[in-house]
């Protein structure tokens, strides 16, 4: 018998995707027009969480989604200065492009040094190392690559980001792997690895995992690393070719 | 500055007009997008029905942070909100039951093969040795493959979606991919 090459899963499930719902429901005006008359208000606790207290629906993450989710659903405070939605720009007026991020309970400004550390910003090019998180009086966030003069020169205010102590130490993780390996020209696998444990024992993140998904290969010497919260886990990988 | 420090029970600003219209705009837009994410993994007619007027409403007090997001990160914003709602209820993994119970019921080529049945039937038993790798994945895995493939997320959108950052999404993708193809190559299949 012939052997099968592995075949690409995304493609092969893009190729098998689930029935559409049948028919067309259209676009319900009612409901719209119940939502802006404030007559239709959110529900005080989650739809349907009595079925199950922990469904596997994307089991990677759903923790931080209800965390981070709750959060601005449930607290205005928190909502006040953490917003939960960020765009980051990739330049320094209201024109430029920008990309949505979620903030995943943290600095916002972390949020958006990840995609420029990480060549995601559309091949936009950082001509400084700042970040500058700036708001507008109703509570959109916006992350400029600029100094903290950029809020006043567009006429929005300092963004303000009041981290509890262990959003703070995420984000202390998060900025020192940012700096001591996301953007070194090359770390390999043992440095990478030392710079992250240090780095744990220095911010008191316990109980966290350094998984390496891949080791380094002669083509792909230099490693990267991405940080899951929901998972407690640091992963290395070599430098990923290209987006998914 | 403090963008909004109204105690929670603080009854909200009146919204003016244009906010009103924005909404209505982000609405029209997106609806279809969110029906059609939460429809995929409920197969429920009254549960999305349920799931998106609440996605929705929540989005009209958020809508001041979402009006300045590009819209396609509007829509995976709400589609994380829909997870977050009463999604988790409803599994990936029935979804992907019923997904397997379609192509099980599809009718098997006949024996005898010519030339094109035999591609035929190599395609089946590719989709069967797909299918079990596939089975074989943890649910984690398995979600972001599928939220890759059948929602087209990219790196950035996957980790919004999932509150993660982003290289940490792009990780946990090729972490996903690699297993996929152990699982694969373990069944008989080869690189």
């Amino acid at each position: 018998m012939s052997t099968i090459e592995t075949p690409d899963p995304i493609e092969w499930l893009r190729r098998h995707q689930p029935d559409p719902e049948p028919g067309d429901p259209g676009v319900p005006e009612d409901l719209l027009a119940s939502i802006l008359s404030g007559e239709r208000t959110p529900s005080p606790t989650p739809l349907f969480t009595r079925r199950r207290r922990r469904a596997p629906w994307i089991a990677g993450g759903l923790g931080v989604v209800m965390v981070a989710t709750a959060a601005f659903v449930l607290s205005h405070e928190r909502e006040a200065t953490n917003p939960t939605a960020v765009a980051c720009m990739a330049g320094v007026d209201m024109s430029a492009e920008r990309f949505g991020l979620l903030a995943f309970g943290g600095n916002p400004i972390d949020a958006c040094r990840e995609l420029w550390d990480t060549g995601q910003m559309g091949g936009a090019v950082r001509t400084t190392d700042q970040l500058t998180g700036c708001a507008t009086d109703d509570g959109a966030a916006f992350v400029f690559p600029a100094g903290p003069e950029i809020c006043e020169q567009l006429g929005l205010f300092e963004l303000e980001f009041t981290p509890d102590e262990e959003t703070e130490r995420l984000s202390g993780l998060i900025q020192g792997l940012s700096e001591r390996v996301n953007t070194q020209t090359c770390v390999g696998l043992d440095e990478a690895q030392a710079i992250t444990t240090e780095l744990l024992a220095e911010f008191e993140l316990e109980g966290w995992t350094i998984s390496v998904i891949a080791g380094p290969t002669p083509t792909e010497p230099c490693m990267t690393t991405g940080v899951d919260p929901e998972n407690t886990t640091v992963y290395l990988s070599p430098l990923p070719p290209s987006d998914p | 500055m403090t963008v909004d420090d109204r105690p929670a029970d603080a009854a909200p600003d009146p919204p003016d007009e244009g906010a009103k219209a924005g909404f209505e705009r982000m609405f029209h837009a997106h609806y279809r997008a969110v029906r059609g994410f939460v429809w995929r993994r409920t197969g429920n007619t009254s549960a999305t029905d349920e799931i998106v007027a609440e996605v929705f409403t929540i989005a009209w007090t958020k809508y001041p942070q979402l009006r300045d997001l590009p819209d396609r990160s509007v829509q995976v914003w709400l589609w994380r909100v829909a997870t977050f709602v009463g999604l988790r209820s409803y599994t990936a993994a029935g979804r992907y039951q019923r997904l397997v119970e379609r192509l099980q019921s599809e009718p098997i080529p006949s024996v005898d093969p010519g030339p094109e049945d035999d591609h035929q039937l190599s395609e089946l038993h590719s989709d069967g040795l797909v299918q079990r790798a596939l089975d074989k994945l943890d649910d984690g895995d398995r979600e972001i493959l599928q939220l890759v493939a059948w929602e087209q997320l990219n790196g950035p959108e996957l980790a919004m979606l999932l509150g993660i950052t982003p290289q940490a999404a792009r990780l946990r993708l090729m972490r996903a991919r690699q297993r996929f193809r152990e699982h694969f190559e373990s069944m008989g299949g080869v690189r």
